[in-house]
């Protein structure tokens, strides 16, 4: 599974912390919120060097626009 | 210049905005976990994009207090982000859904009565339609009002009742941004609740009476970037709420318009006033 722009076959292979599968990344953004093509969670990206997913927070209640 | 961006996340809109800013000085993205005040910052301005209202209020207060100003600036956050305070703003320049604000389970039901049922509750602050409740019976009233006396947060005891108006299947998102009118987008959706975060599909809105009630709401707060919805009623266009944190992927896609460049722009103007 491939997440981003993969670029000369470059993207990095990441655990999903939901539903464990390997999604292959690359050209994310730190605390740029992804979802696993498998299991559809939203992951925070929460670290570039190595790429660390966590599953996003629930939504709060003062969350919106 | 140097530009702050406040967030929470990392959405589409946060980095549209950064990417613009880079065009006008240099940025610094000021992450939740990263940020602690007091702090000597070394900015000329802030744009202020947390996703929690509370957080981006109290964000906006400190770095004022530092004498760099926010957009949206804590008088904005503050009112277009409460439902209510927000209608008290609107109505005094556009028209509004009627609306009815009580303090107590039996005033509370008295209100919706004033109104009529169907109404409408939403809790005076959140977002993307989150507990907005379309109300049609005494019944469903005492019931939704039970729910809320339970409910920790002591702004749930704030009721605040609209009028349910009809509309055409849509409603329109607006955004006025400096006073400038920006960009509107029809948002359809076949349930009674239009929100595109819950859904909704997007189509442009080029109606020129739009046009002119969005930069009148906008008039009511006078500073500012907001996005305005609006109904369609048998009375016109009404003004249902602001939103002072404004989300636009989809106003983008639609439309093509580069909302993140006026943000930004109008962004660099309150930093040389």
């Amino acid at each position: 599974m491939r997440i981003g722009n993969i670029k000369n076959g470059g993207g990095k292979m990441v655990e999903c912390p939901v539903c464990g599968v390997e999604i292959e990344i690359d050209s994310v953004e730190i605390h740029e919120i992804i979802e696993c093509p498998v299991c559809s969670s939203e992951l925070e990206v929460v670290s570039l060097n190595p790429i660390v997913l966590e599953e996003l927070p629930e939504v709060e209640e003062d969350w919106g626009e | 210049m140097k530009i702050g961006i406040t967030y929470t996340i990392m959405r589409k809109e946060e980095i549209m905005l950064r990417d613009r800013a880079k065009e006008f000085g240099e940025v610094v993205m000021l992450h939740d976990s990263e940020t602690i005040f007091p702090e000597n910052f070394d900015l000329d301005i802030v744009i202020i994009r947390n996703v929690s209202h509370f957080k981006a209020l109290y964000m906006a207060k400190l770095f004022e207090s530092y004498g760099i100003p926010t957009v949206n600036p804590f008088n904005i956050i503050l009112e277009a982000g409460d439902k209510l305070f927000a209608t008290l703003k609107l109505s005094k320049k556009v028209p509004v859904p009627r609306w009815s604000a009580a303090f107590d389970k039996k005033s509370a039901i008295k209100a919706m009565e004033r109104i009529g049922y169907p109404v409408v509750m939403k809790p005076v602050f959140g977002s993307w339609g989150r507990m907005v409740s379309k109300i049609n019976d005494l019944d469903a009233a005492e019931g939704i009002v039970e729910h809320r006396q339970w409910m920790g947060n002591p702004l749930y005891k704030v009721y605040y009742i609209q009028e349910y108006v009809e509309k055409p299947g849509r409603d329109i998102r607006s955004h006025v941004i400096g006073g400038e009118f920006v960009t509107a987008i029809y948002r359809y959706s076949d349930h009674w609740v239009t929100n595109t975060a819950r859904g909704g599909r997007a189509k442009p809105c080029y109606d020129e009476e739009v046009k002119e009630i969005s930069v009148k709401a906008w008039e009511a707060f006078g500073e500012g970037a907001l996005a305005i919805d609006i109904f369609e009623s048998d009375r016109g266009l009404l003004v249902n709420e602001v939103n002072p944190a404004m989300e636009f992927k989809n106003v983008v896609r639609v439309t093509g318009v580069d909302v993140a460049k006026k943000i930004v722009e109008y962004a660099i103007e309150v930093a040389k006033k």
